[in-house]
């Protein structure tokens, strides 16, 4: 067996604390993460589900809300699964970790994409009869809600809200 | 509720739920008056595998009176079907607050029974027994 193998716990979190470089026993268990790949990860299952489910809501027909729900419209859909792909990669670049991004259909014809963190909500909502999207963002205190363009620059810097 | 679509996958509704495309307000039964059976179905217009939700009448005061000034109004219909503990709430639109009001304040006690996004084609439409319909 190694010297290394044969290092003792105490001895190894000393050299942590000291700042040293650290040998560590075979099989040593630590709370160290080298990277974010689990956010990342976390991330890509968030929004490839949340894609997948943006994509059914163009199968969903007239009265698919047992009232008098409207079908959704291609461009609706096209614009919410492009703002869903800049969101991703805004985030994924700023590595915001998010609780969760819940797609939202409603009876009108439009579409919500929520994104939430431990203490955020980012809303955006697409309406086929509007040439904006709304913005509605809510924390702990506050609530505030405005129409911006649909690009991505302007996408960008709301969502840059989710990380400040 | 009847489509999955509608709520998250911790089974809270979603906001969007609240959008009224009818601007004639959202229907509920008092359920004094109903039974589980007859107010998830619709007494008869709604597919049998829907869902059920919740609310107190202070609930929805409290969500919704700022804007609207309306009070949760009992509204008993005939047509299509005859009810009497239709209650109508929330005419007009509501904003995104008062929707994230709404959906803290609803409870989803059962939750549609098919789990599937896009539902099969109709028919959808089931006959309850007359004995469930209210006199």
């Amino acid at each position: 067996m190694s010297d290394t193998a044969m290092m003792i716990p105490e001895l190894a979190i000393g050299n942590i604390l000291s700042g040293s470089r650290t040998r560590y026993r075979l099989g040593y268990v630590t709370d160290c993460v080298e990277d974010n790949s689990i956010l990342i990860a976390s991330l890509e299952s968030q929004y490839l589900a949340a894609k997948h489910e943006v994509k059914l809501y163009g199968q969903l027909i007239q009265g698919w809300d047992g009232y008098d729900g409207e079908a959704f419209k291609p461009d609706t859909i096209a614009e919410a699964l492009s703002a869903l792909e800049i969101s991703y990669r805004f985030l994924r670049n700023r590595q915001v970790e998010l609780k969760a991004i819940i797609p939202g259909p409603a009876s009108d014809g439009s579409i919500d994409l929520e994104f939430r963190t431990d203490q955020k909500k980012l809303r955006l909502t697409f309406d086929p009869r509007m040439n904006h999207v709304s913005v509605f963002k809510k924390d702990a205190i506050t609530s505030t809600e405005n129409p911006v363009p649909i690009d991505a620059p302007h996408l960008e810097n709301e969502l840059g809200w989710l990380s400040s | 509720m009847y489509n999955t679509a509608q709520m998250t996958k911790d089974g809270e509704l979603k906001p969007a739920f609240f959008k009224d495309a009818r601007q004639k307000g959202l229907s509920c039964d008092l359920a004094r008056f109903s039974t589980a059976r007859a107010s998830r179905t619709g007494r008869g217009l709604r597919p049998k595998f829907s869902g059920l939700i919740e609310f107190s009448a202070d609930a929805i005061r409290k969500a919704t009176r700022e804007l609207t000034k309306s009070e949760p109004a009992h509204d008993p219909t005939k047509d299509p079907v005859r009810n009497y503990s239709h209650v109508n709430i929330m005419p007009g639109s509501l904003t995104n607050d008062e929707r994230e009001k709404m959906v803290s304040a609803a409870k989803v006690r059962i939750a549609p029974t098919q789990l599937r996004l896009v539902p099969e084609r109709p028919p959808y439409i089931i006959t309850l027994p007359k004995t469930d319909l209210p006199k």
